[in-house]
């Protein structure tokens, strides 16, 4: 079988996934712990709201080493609208693109995985990407599953990413 | 009948260059995409492209050296660049400032986030 064409996959650096379900709306409890992770200077990498009827889940990924502050700012879930949370420690994103809204890409997705054994805990789609939460430690293994049925274009960058972006106190002075 | 103009779009923001392909194919540009500043360069040998909208940090190459690599390139220097600058940064460690986007060789700049209105503006002047 020919592999598709994809423009990149890209996997993020460690993080710990934040899961609160059993939610019966999704205000007012996800702008509450939005506000606290702002408050706490703490940045959102990955955020994703599944649910119909009184049935809300929140998914939030955080970088690992805040993910345990991240976890007691929000009081553990137990705040205004929500029940008491999760939190996976070692979790990451792997990241495809462009989907140019091309279903065969989810497709394709969803079986390289499963055929390699791998759980996801979360997904979404963005205008451009297709987004799978992962463990951590099974991330090579999911590129190594999913580039079995992608091809990408020479000269791809590193899965490994580059930067990593934290909120600083500190400001600059621009002259 | 001559092609319509190719424009290379290089950010390593999906989303960003996904955005802006479907603005450049809506006026019917044809548009390459590269999502970090080595990709960029096979792009350019590969299709030598009108025009780059060219993002500044990126990884591995970033955007300054691209436009500066380009630019010296007498093979490639007549491909217009119209560069992606973040204005000033609040942020202690950036080394990104809208001042560096000045100096480069760059045909123009279009500060993020981007106004789609007005970069389709300065596509239409340089390869319209």
């Amino acid at each position: 079988m020919d592999k598709v064409r994809i423009g990149g996959i890209k996997k993020s650096y460690e993080l710990g996934l934040l899961k609160f379900g059993g939610l019966r709306a999704p205000a007012p409890f996800l702008p509450g712990i939005c506000r606290k992770l702002a408050e706490g200077r703490i940045n959102i990498a990955f955020l994703v709201v599944t649910g119909r009827k009184e049935e809300y889940q929140v998914s939030c990924c955080v970088a690992a080493e805040e993910a345990g502050r991240a976890f007691d700012l929000v009081g553990h879930g137990r705040g205004p609208g929500g029940t008491e949370g999760r939190l996976r420690p070692s979790v990451g994103l792997l990241s495809l693109y462009p989907t140019r809204a091309n279903l065969n890409v989810l497709d394709l997705s969803l079986a390289a995985l499963h055929r390699s054994a791998l759980t996801w805990h979360a997904l979404a789609s963005s205008l451009s990407t297709l987004t799978f939460v992962l463990d951590y430690r099974d991330l090579e293994a999911a590129i190594e599953a999913l580039t079995g049925v992608f091809e990408l274009p020479s000269g791809h960058a590193p899965f490994e990413p580059e930067m990593k972006v934290f909120q600083s106190t500190a400001l600059k002075n621009e002259e | 009948m001559k092609d319509r103009p190719l424009v290379l779009v290089v950010d390593d923001d999906p989303d960003l260059v996904e955005m802006v392909s479907l603005k450049l194919e809506s006026r019917n540009y044809r548009v390459a995409a590269a999502y970090d500043g080595v990709e960029a360069w096979d792009r350019i040998k590969a299709e030598k492209p009108d025009l780059i909208i060219l993002d500044v940090m990126m990884p591995r190459k970033d955007g300054y050296k691209v436009c500066s690599e380009v630019k010296e390139d007498p093979v490639y220097q007549d491909i217009k660049i119209i560069l992606l600058t973040a204005v000033g940064s609040a942020v202690t460690s950036t080394s990104y400032t809208h001042k560096d986007g000045l100096s480069t060789l760059a045909d123009d700049y279009c500060p993020k986030p981007i106004d789609l209105d007005k970069l389709m503006e300065l596509v239409e002047d340089y390869v319209g």
